[in-house]
Order: structure tokens, then C-alpha cells, then sequence
């Protein structure tokens, strides 16, 4: 879906939204599961091009079409964005009634997802972290929490849990699967639901009850995969809510007031609060971590929400750019920390708007406007 | 019609919930007739399945199907009709639920508005 220039009507834009059929399509082989529904992999008969096809799934009578597809479509159709899924149209199938059939979304064919690919020796975790950073930056720029942001998952190969980051061929990294998704607005602080994300990255406000959340729930689960792939394996794979409470806790430290005010007035504080005192030990247990990818980890793996992207982050980040504008400059040194400091731009506030990347040949650092 | 607003003001559904279900409503008229000798049916069918739509697309907490007909005792849907009523809205609208509305502009007219007194000059430009 072609965007017209500014002061021109978008007149080029394509009129078959959910005009087609999926018989338009050739089913190839199924190639997963999302939230709500199978994905096909499939061919366009008229172009030959390859796609996933969505099926949108219809169980629930009582609510009628699926608020989680109408909240992922109105999300999609608002983003559009390089690291974001792109929903190319959605297709009907004509079986019978035709308004008794399947609805399909049809999305651009990515190759892998973050699942597959993290088993490869040797494989770069550097852009597609960066790229996950500014296709979730572009969605909370425009007021959408993603809510489902998920990693490698490697000790869990069922079909309906594989990771929500595609990746094809060409190295491209694309945020997927916005059926949890929603829109957020700052003035409104609605009640939302806690009961989203996948548990392994859900965030400890979630877990103790909160219903009034922002983007620092994405940013937790961005921490998490960061760590998983530096580290190798899930940093939190809790079997159950408890369990997976505590083993937070055992990283990051027990909550209470002086480092997380408010904690105590959480909805399940009291029936999930430590029984021991627990003590931080993020910098002890990931010290093989390069420093500043450490530094970063911090404060995505801060345990207080309010305090992901505060005044402290910004002496951190001063120092950061300082190391890498004037002092080490050299090639290695860039394109291991680059997501680092990436990532950590993107958390002040100041430059929120912006992103640095590594140029083409990595001799220096570019500062992208969002 | 008027069921929709009764309906939309008991769950106190946002200003823009009434607008777009009103909206789709209209653009759905004006692609399609519905039959006129039915006592009224399709049309209570089709304000339901508007406000439902517009409801999905706008609220954080969405009733029923069942519990969308509080004022309603003349005709009932069941779920599954109203969900085959939705698709038809929305295949007509060719899925462009995402309507602009004067919601769109009013809080870029609001911040065009000087910062000093703003809620005298809001008074003054609302009057």
C-alpha cells in the first residue's frame, strides 16, 4: 500500500481490500500457529509471489468477529514501518455463504523466525537487534503496544509458541503477530488486561497484578531476548506465574519500596512477596557480558517501570556516545556495541526520535531520524 | 438508531464509538439496500453489528453480542448472525473501518490554540 506524497490524495492505493478471494491463492503447507489462527504459506496465482496467509479463527460465537483480529488489522494498517509485518490485503473464502467462511490475512513471506536461526553457530545477534528496537520504537511512537514480544524459545519446539520475529533471507528482521496487540494513549491510563505475554517475558509489574502499563512491558521483553541471545538460553523459563515471579526476583533482586515505590500497593504483592531478602545479582551472573551491552541490560532489566528511561540513563548514555564518538573507533569494537548504544538511544529521551546505526562499511556511526 | 446510542451510553462507550458506528452504518446504507418490509429487523441487525464493530475497534472492554441488545426485546440475534452480519459490513466498507473523524483534528486544533488562558480561548472557540 503505496503512501502519497505530502498534498496528494492517495489515489494508487489498491481497491481489492477484501474484495478477493482466497482461491486467488494456492496453499503451499502450514507453517504455524499465531495467537488466533493457522498460517499458510501460499503462492499468488496471478504473480507467483509467495505469502503467509492467516486464517482468522471463529470459535468464540458470543463476541462475533474477533476483537484481537480487528484490534491486529487496525494496528497493522496504521504501521508501516521496514521491521514491521507488512498486512498486504485480507482475502474471504467463498465456501458455501460467502459471509460464513474463512477470513484470511495476507502478510509478506518471511523466511525464519528468531527461533531457528539462533541455533546457527557463529550467527550476529547485533541488527537484528537493532532493527527490533526500531520497528518496537516505531510502534510506541505511534501509541501501540505490542504485548507479545517473544523469543528463541528453544526448550519449547510446540507449533503455536515459535518466536513473533521473522526474519528472511536477506537478514531483514520484521515484528510480528499483533494479535495481543493494542493502542495505548498516555492521557487515558486505562485498565488493561495483565494476563499478556508470554510468560518467560512477561514483566514483573504483570506478574504482581498491574493493570495500568506502558511501553517499559515491551522493553522488558526486548531485555529478555537481548540477554537470551548474548547469553544463550532463556534467562527466565518460569513454569508458572510463582515461579517465574522468583525467578526474577533471584536475578534482579526482591522488590520493595526504596527500589521500586509503589510495589507494595500492587494487587498480589503480598501474596507473591519474597520470603527472604534477595539481592541483585545481574552484573555477577552475566559478567562474561560485554560492558556496555551489561550497562544496557540494566536498565532494560530494571525492576521498577517507572524507572526504564529516567534521568540516570542519560549520564550512562552521554558516556556511552562519548567512547564511541571520540575514543574507540575501531571496526570490531563498533559492530559489537552498536546495538548497545542503539538501544540505548533510543531510551533518551531527548534523541527518542532518532536511532544510530553503523554506515554500510561500519567506519562510522549514522544518526537516523524516526 | 436510537437503540445504538442507548446501548452505547449504558456501557459509556467513548464519542468516538457513537461516530463510527453511525458512520458505518451510513457508508453501509449507501452501498446496499436492505429489505424494507421486514418490520425493521435488518436494520436493528445492522445497528448492532455497526456498534459492535465500532465498539472493537475503539474500546478497551467489549460486552457480548448478547449483552450489545439490552433495550431491544422486539428482535434478539443470536451471535452467530450478528457475526455473519459484521463480516458483510465489513466486506462492504472493503475493510477500511479506520474512518477519519473530527476526533482526528481535535487535539491538533487544541495545540494550535494559544497556551495562555486556553480554557477561556477553548470556551471562546467552542461558543
Amino acid at each position: 500500500m503505496a503512501m502519497a506524497a505530502p498534498g496528494q490524495l492517495n489515489v494508487n492505493e489498491s481497491p481489492s481490500w477484501g474484495s478477493r478471494s482466497v482461491d486467488c491463492f494456492e496453499k503451499l503447507e502450514q507453517i504455524g500457529e499465531g495467537t488466533y489462527g493457522q498460517v499458510y504459506m501460499a503462492r499468488e496465482i496471478k504473480t507467483g509471489e509467495i505469502v503467509a496467509l492467516k486464517k482468522i479463527r471463529m470459535d468464540n460465537e458470543r463476541e462475533g468477529f474477533p476483537i484481537t483480529a480487528i484490534r491486529e488489522i487496525k494496528i497493522l494498517k496504521k504501521l508501516h514501518h521496514e521491521n514491521v509485518i507488512n498486512l498486504k490485503e485480507i482475502v474471504t473464502s467463498p465456501d458455501g455463504n460467502k459471509y460464513k467462511g474463512g477470513i484470511y490475512m495476507v502478510f509478506e513471506y518471511m523466511d525464519h523466525d528468531l527461533t531457528g536461526l539462533a541455533d546457527r553457530p557463529g550467527m550476529r545477534f547485533t541488527v537484528p537487534q537493532i532493527k527490533l528496537l526500531t520497528g518496537l520504537h516505531y510502534c510506541h511512537v505511534n501509541q501501540v503496544l505490542h504485548r507479545d514480544i517473544k523469543g528463541v524459545l528453544l526448550l519449547m519446539p510446540s507449533k503455536d509458541t515459535c518466536s513473533n520475529l521473522l526474519i528472511d533471507n536477506e537478514g531483514n528482521l520484521k515484528l510480528a503477530d499483533f494479535g495481543l496487540a493494542r493502542s495505548f494513549s498516555n492521557e487515558h491510563n486505562a485498565n488493561l488486561t495483565n494476563r499478556v505475554i508470554t510468560l518467560w517475558y512477561r514483566p514483573p509489574e504483570l506478574l504482581l497484578g498491574t493493570t495500568r502499563y506502558g511501553p517499559a512491558v515491551d522493553m522488558w521483553s526486548v531485555g529478555c531476548i537481548f540477554a537470551e541471545l548474548l547469553h544463550g538460553k532463556p534467562i527466565f523459563p518460569g513454569k508458572d506465574e510463582p515461579e517465574q515471579l522468583n525467578k526474577i526476583f533471584e536475578l534482579c533482586g526482591a522488590p520493595d519500596e526504596v527500589n521500586w515505590p509503589g510495589v507494595s500497593k500492587t494487587p498480589w504483592y503480598n501474596q507473591f512477596k519474597p520470603t527472604r531478602p534477595m539481592k541483585r545479582r545481574l552484573r555477577e551472573v552475566f559478567r562474561h557480558f560485554d560492558r556496555h551491552a551489561l550497562e544496557l541490560l540494566e536498565k532494560m532489566l530494571t525492576l521498577d517501570p517507572a524507572q526504564k528511561g529516567q534521568d540516570k540513563l542519560w549520564i550512562c548514555t552521554c558516556c556511552l556516545c562519548r567512547f564511541f564518538l571520540v575514543g574507540n573507533m575501531s571496526r570490531s569494537n563498533l559492530q559489537a556495541n552498536t546495538a548497545t548504544l542503539a538501544g540505548i538511544c533510543i531510551f533518551h529521551n531527548s534523541l527518542k526520535h532518532s536511532i544510530w546505526l553503523p554506515s554500510a562499511d561500519s567506519s562510522h556511526i549514522i544518526l537516523y531520524a524516526l | 438508531m436510537l437503540a445504538m446510542l442507548q446501548v452505547h451510553a449504558y456501557y459509556e462507550f467513548s464519542p468516538v464509538t457513537a461516530f463510527l458506528s453511525v458512520n458505518y452504518f451510513d457508508r453501509f446504507l449507501s452501498r446496499c439496500s436492505l429489505p424494507q418490509q421486514s418490520g425493521g429487523w435488518a436494520f436493528q441487525l445492522l445497528s448492532v453489528a455497526c456498534l459492535s464493530l465500532a465498539a472493537k475497534m475503539e474500546e478497551s472492554h467489549v460486552p457480548f453480542l448478547l449483552d450489545l441488545q439490552l433495550f431491544e426485546p422486539k428482535f434478539v440475534f443470536e451471535p452467530k448472525t450478528i457475526q455473519r452480519m459484521e463480516l458483510w459490513v465489513m466486506s462492504n466498507l472493503k475493510w477500511r473501518l479506520r474512518s477519519v473523524t473530527p476526533f482526528d483534528y481535535l487535539h491538533y486544533f487544541i495545540s494550535k490554540l494559544p497556551s495562555s488562558s486556553s480554557s477561556q480561548s477553548l470556551n471562546h472557540f467552542f461558543s
